[in-house]
């Protein structure tokens, strides 16, 4: 280091902020500088010397300066008043606590929110042997309970999409049907013709007169099956598989 | 003295500042009460009036409350209300100073030490008094500047790169105006025994 240099930083060095490679790199220029050495010497003593004692304020003061804070504050614009209060909230919610207090209540709300009704609150369904929903297709009730006929089996309701509301019917209906699956259309016929008979006008008796006329085709009872079909083509829900299954018979 | 007093206490100036953001009112007061005193002094040695450092001392710390929000981390807290300090002292001060003449050598201050006991003459704090009041008398005289400086260093008691953050310079000039400074007070404390001693 010059003396130049030494110049420029001697008052970093008198006060003590200078970094430590400069420092030292002073240390050793005021080693073997004699000018540099008195500079610094008389800086040193300089600032020992010029200290002026602190003047305490007037009394109040600071009681004073409090007050006007008070004020300022209470007229503060609304931005920065939102802006303390964001601080304030952020503040707390930095606190773990305060954290899973607000975890848990996210948990709980969405659990509530998301939480699935009981399988025994869902409407039952039914799945044909195809797998579609029997409710689907086969939903159409007879609204004016009108008196069943012949002809007029249900027929005038086509296009209900009221639910099943036999309870019973379709319980004897899904009786008649495992009877058909396990022990076949011969034992199951007889149960299939007075479900049929019993629930003409509704979807319980459509649905047993459809399987009814499937077992009597499969038994190779075509007249039975036939008339079965006849029927069912007045239906609006089976109306165009009845005529397939007619026009199936008429070539056979 | 409870304990979150205590507390307040330890803390750099730098968390309380943080503490008053979010709303806590006793952080402001305890930093009130550290940079009173501070402010006052600089205001008073600058300004070289009493009711003119109190009004200054006030603006500033309204100031801080104004300015409150704009406080990041990033810079030390006693170099930003300087700043603030500065930055009133210097649009009051767009007019020449009602008591010193900046460029005048001779200007009377009338910003003496404040009064403290009498000391007997000849004791060492009679002597000190009448230092103290030399060198107050010669910090006056120093252009404003100047003197803004080296009150700033030797009473603030802020870094050189406080300094030149606080008045919007470069650490250059604040070296420049801390020399310039040094070395008209040395001129005019050479003679005393506390400098010869200092010396030592």
């Amino acid at each position: 280091m010059d003396c130049e240099t030494f110049e420029r930083v001697v008052l970093d060095r008198v006060f003590l902020e200078l970094d430590e490679l400069t420092m030292g790199s002073a240390q050793r220029h005021v080693a073997h500088c004699s000018r540099c050495r008195t500079i610094e010497v008389g800086l040193r003593a300089t600032r020992d010397v010029c200290r002026l004692p602190h003047v305490a304020p007037m009394e109040g003061f600071v009681d004073c300066v409090l007050t006007q804070e008070r004020q300022i504050r209470s007229v503060l614009p609304l931005r920065q008043r939102l802006n303390r209060a964001v601080s304030m909230l952020a503040s707390y919610a930095m606190r773990p606590q305060s954290t899973m207090a607000a975890l848990l209540l996210l948990m709980i709300g969405a659990s509530l929110f998301l939480v699935r009704t009981r399988p025994g609150d869902r409407d039952l369904v039914q799945v044909t042997e195809r797998g579609v929903p029997e409710v689907d297709q086969e939903s159409s009730v007879n609204k004016e309970g009108t008196a069943p006929s012949a002809m007029n089996i249900g027929f005038a309701d086509s296009g209900s999409n009221a639910p099943l509301d036999d309870a019973q019917g379709l319980e004897e209906l899904e009786h008649a049907r495992s009877v058909r699956a396990n022990s076949g259309c011969f034992a199951a016929l007889e149960l299939l013709e007075t479900i049929r008979r019993k629930y003409l006008t509704s979807d319980v008796g459509l649905a047993a007169t459809w399987d009814a006329a499937e077992c009597y085709t499969s038994l190779e009872r075509k007249a039975e099956a036939r008339a079965l079909f006849e029927l069912l083509v007045g239906t609006h829900k089976y109306a165009k598989r009845a005529k397939a299954q007619l026009a199936a018979s008429d070539t056979r | 003295m409870t304990r979150f007093a205590e507390d307040q206490k330890q803390v750099t100036d730098e968390v309380l500042m943080v503490r008053y953001q979010r709303g806590r009112r006793d952080a402001f007061a305890t930093l009130v009460s550290r940079y009173a005193s501070t402010l006052f002094s600089v205001g008073y040695y600058l300004l070289g009036s009493e009711a003119r450092a109190d009004k200054l001392a006030q603006d500033t710390f309204v100031q801080v409350v104004r300015e409150a929000a704009t406080f990041n981390l990033e810079v030390q807290f006693r170099s930003w209300i300087f700043g603030i300090f500065h930055k009133i002292v210097t649009e009051s001060n767009s007019s020449p100073p009602e008591i010193f003449d900046n460029n005048s050598e001779t200007a009377t201050p009338t910003a003496d030490p404040p009064a403290s006991e009498p000391a007997p003459p000849s004791s060492r704090a009679f002597r000190s008094q009448l230092l103290a009041r030399r060198v107050a008398t010669r910090v006056a005289s120093l252009p404003f500047a100047v003197r803004e400086a080296f009150l700033l260093k030797q009473t603030g008691q802020l870094t050189m790169i406080d300094i030149a953050t606080a008045v919007g310079t470069d650490l250059d000039t604040v070296r420049h105006l801390l020399r310039t400074a040094f070395d008209r007070l040395q001129e005019s404390v050479t003679d005393t025994e506390e400098y010869a001693r200092a010396l030592r």
